[in-house]
């Protein structure tokens, strides 16, 4: 069965509850924030009552260090702050992915540990892939004593857009690949649910700098244009905030006078404020750019101290991420 | 060898490290100094990174190596010059199998093959191998003094030292005989029981992905393996130049937990694979407080009176609220910065730490705006030759 494909009919107001859904999907650029943003939307979901499972691809021990844990596996586990964690890597789920689909455990073990059979598998097209999203669909099914699903939402950090683009778009890569089979049916049955509006949604995680934004707004056309998956929030994360905007006029004549006075500390102060202050009105011009581009809610995320973020100040970051907000004004 | 020399006497630089640090940017600023060294030099990007194309002031950026036009920048390079593409995986897949190719035949069935459009296009392995392939060509054919390579993120970027083995590997002589047994009739006991290994392995196959994709990896097998000497020679060759001595790796990190956490993986990971980091690079590590003195790296600043400053300014500049009240909102952005510097400096030093002695260091701050142009590029190539820090 097809389920409608994802469209922007669909796409959230402020009253829709982010967190209602099975999968939220984070992509961005590299180092925007995605897994900090993740982790804090996690945070915020168990603290609201919710049993929020993140789920990490590749072996970047990024939730590792963010949640300060020992280690983070391919088997959830409780992280702190009512979350738990997991790790997906590629290698591994192909071995957990073989060892389903092998009727004789015997014969599943000969097969993975021999090395020949072991490459190939590995080499193969979209087999890593289709692997991991295996593993995301066993997490999916699995329900608690009373019936409801044991992990609500499931927050996967896709990690980069070329990696996310290939686990919305397998559908495609594999339909000339593939005849009717279990993997065939696999990822159509994946692909239906990312492409299910009702259950997931692809939150986009972007920085107010100029190419950030344009990468962020031509990833929105390719996505929408294949109808993959329909879109959550756009986060704009690390907006940087001086506290001066509307005070430009006292700067420029504190700058003046400490030059014409030989002040060099006030003066070097006022130099650091103006340049801040451009660096500002940059990053606002960038979001009102998206704003003006999207139809989706934009959320500004505040830049925070640059040391390591809290527990506690990551809750506070998923819950801003959650504010309502008006959705922009784009097409 | 400090970074100017690299710039001024290496061959191959290869820059790795997390996402988002500035591996491209600080690719493109480590050629641009090359080329203002006198340099023929190449930048290679394997990251679809437009920004890298129009930050050279180039129209576009794929696969065909462009001039970089350095006159816009004013300066005289003497003999140098810059050179950049970007390596587009299925055409550079296209173009390799052009030239090893051994007839027009094997070209058109390979070509026209579903696994191999699938591995050539879509696959970020793949990429990684077919960008070693594009590297050995320029580095055999180029006529270049220095080619500077830039990775993907993290985790891709070690795919690069696997690259070379891992097609070689997918053509593996068994893996091959599994399936085309009639290539290479089995004879002896041994050969038998790989070809019972290949029904097997056919059988499981079949059953999990279906008979089409079978269908389509025998035909690419049988017919790439008439390539395989030749793959596997190159591959190798690949290999030798990652690891030849003159080849420098970067890391480049910046100075965020994360990245470093990531840059700390990455450097353990080359040094278990015996890859020696050449240098670590801390690009955008710290904020510049001092006007006019953008490698400066201050880390506190002194405690300042600030109501007695602004009334000091009082015969020019009246006092009132509003201006005393800006006046230390100044100060304490600046200040704010001045800590962030010495928090980062905290993180980098954790880095350091376990670094093998012999790698250099070089710091670079953070610009006031993305490095967006020649110019740009060229005042971080300034700054990152000048923040070299003692070991
Ligand atoms: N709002 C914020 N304020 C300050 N620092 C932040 C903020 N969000 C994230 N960071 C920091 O920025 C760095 C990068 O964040 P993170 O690792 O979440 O990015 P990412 O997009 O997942 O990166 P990657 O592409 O490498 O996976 C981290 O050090 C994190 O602590
Ligand atoms: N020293 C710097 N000061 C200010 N901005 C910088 C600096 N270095 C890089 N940038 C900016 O940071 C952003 C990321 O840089 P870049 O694309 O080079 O990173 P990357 O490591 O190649 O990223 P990716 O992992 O996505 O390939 C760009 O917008 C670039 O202009
Ligand atoms: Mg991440
Ligand atoms: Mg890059």
């Amino acid at each position: 069965m097809r389920v409608a494909a994802a469209n922007d009919e669909s796409s959230p107001t402020a009253e829709l509850d982010l967190l209602d859904h099975r999968f939220l999907l984070f992509t961005g650029k590299g180092g925007v924030g995605k897994s900090t943003l993740t982790a804090a939307l996690a945070i915020e979901a168990a603290a609201r009552g919710l049993r929020p499972l993140v789920v990490e691809l590749g072996h970047r021990a990024t939730m590792r260090s963010i949640f300060g844990v020992e280690a983070v596996g391919i088997t959830p586990r409780a992280v702190g702050h009512g979350v738990h964690a997991m790790s997906v890597e590629f290698e591994q789920s192909v071995v957990e992915y073989m060892a389903q689909h092998i009727p004789s455990r015997r014969t599943a073990r000969a097969i993975v540990s021999n090395p020949v059979l072991d490459r190939l598998f590995k080499a193969m097209p979209a087999v890593g892939e289709i692997a991991t999203i295996n593993i995301l669909r066993h997490r999916e099914a699995e329900r608690d004593d009373r019936g409801r699903p044991r992990w609500a939402p499931i927050l996967v950090d896709l990690d980069a857009t070329g990696h996310a683009l290939m686990f919305l778009e397998l559908r495609e890569v594999v339909r000339h690949l593939m005849g009717a089979g279990p993997m065939r049916r696999l990822v159509d049955e994946v692909a239906d649910t990312f492409a299910d509006p009702r259950r997931t949604r692809l939150n986009l995680v972007t920085l107010p700098e100029e190419l950030p934004v344009s990468e962020t707004l031509e990833l929105h056309q390719r996505i929408r244009a294949a109808r993959s998956v329909a879109f959550g929030r756009i986060f704009v994360n690390r907006v940087p905030t001086t506290g001066l905007l509307g005070a430009e006029a006292r700067v420029e004549a504190l700058h003046e006078a400490a030059r014409s006075q030989g002040d060099p500390e006030l003066l070097a102060d006022a130099v650091f404020a103006r340049a801040a202050l451009d660096n500002e009105r940059r990053a606002r011009a960038q979001i009102d750019r998206l704003r003006e581009h999207l139809a989706l809610p934009v959320v500004e995320l505040p830049r925070l101290v640059a040391s390591r973020l809290s527990g506690d100040e990551l809750r506070a970051l998923g819950r801003a991420a959650l504010a309502p907000v008006r959705a922009g004004e784009g097409a | 060898m400090s970074l100017s020399a690299l710039v001024g006497d290496g061959s191959l630089v290869v820059c790795v490290g997390p996402g988002g640090v500035g591996k491209t940017t600080v690719s493109a600023a480590l050629g641009l100094a090359a080329a203002r060294a006198g340099r023929k030099t190449l930048v290679l990007t394997i990251d679809p990174a437009r920004r890298l194309a129009d930050a050279l002031g180039l129209d576009g950026l794929d696969d065909a190596i462009r001039r970089v036009p350095l006159e816009r920048l004013g300066v005289d390079v003497g003999g140098g010059s810059l050179w950049a593409a970007m390596v587009d995986t299925g055409a550079s897949y296209d173009a390799l199998i052009e030239r090893i190719a051994p007839d027009e035949d094997t070209k058109r069935r390979i070509l026209a093959n579903r696994v191999y459009r699938a591995v050539s296009r879509s696959l970020a392995r793949s990429h990684a191998y077919v960008a070693m392939e594009r590297l050995y060509d320029a580095m055999e054919n180029g006529g270049y003094d220095l080619v500077v390579l830039d990775t993907p993120p993290a985790r891709n970027a070690l795919d690069i030292l696997d690259a070379p083995g891992h097609l070689a590997s997918f053509l593996d002589g068994r893996i091959v005989n599994w399936f085309i047994p009639e290539l290479d009739k089995p004879r002896g006991l041994g050969a038998r029981l790989v070809a019972k290994g290949g029904q097997v392995a056919k059988g499981l196959l079949g059953r999990v992905t279906g008979q089409t994709l079978l269908d389509e990896i025998i035909e690419f097998l049988t017919v790439f393996v008439t390539m395989r000497e030749g793959f596997i020679a190159r591959a190798q060759r690949v290999d030798e130049l990652l690891r030849a001595r003159d080849t420098a790796f970067l890391l480049v990190s910046s100075a965020s937990p994360s990245s470093a956490d990531d840059a700390a993986w990455l450097r353990d990971d080359l040094l278990r694979r015996h890859v020696p980091v050449h240098a670590v690079i801390f690009n955008q590590s710290f904020v510049p407080v001092v006007p006019d003195e953008p490698h400066q790296l201050r880390l506190q600043l002194d405690d300042a009176d600030v109501d007695a400053r602004v009334r000091a300014l009082a015969p020019e500049l009246p006092t009132t609220e509003a201006l005393l009240e800006t006046a230390h909102g100044m100060r304490a952005l600046r200040k704010a910065a001045a800590a962030d510097n010495q928090r980062f400096q905290r993180i980098v030093d954790g880095l350091v730490a376990e670094l093998p002695a012999g790698c250099h260091r070089v710091r670079a701050p953070r610009l006031d705006e993305e490095v967006r142009d020649l110019p740009g590029l060229a005042r971080l190539a300034d700054l990152l030759l000048a923040g070299e820090q003692p070991g």
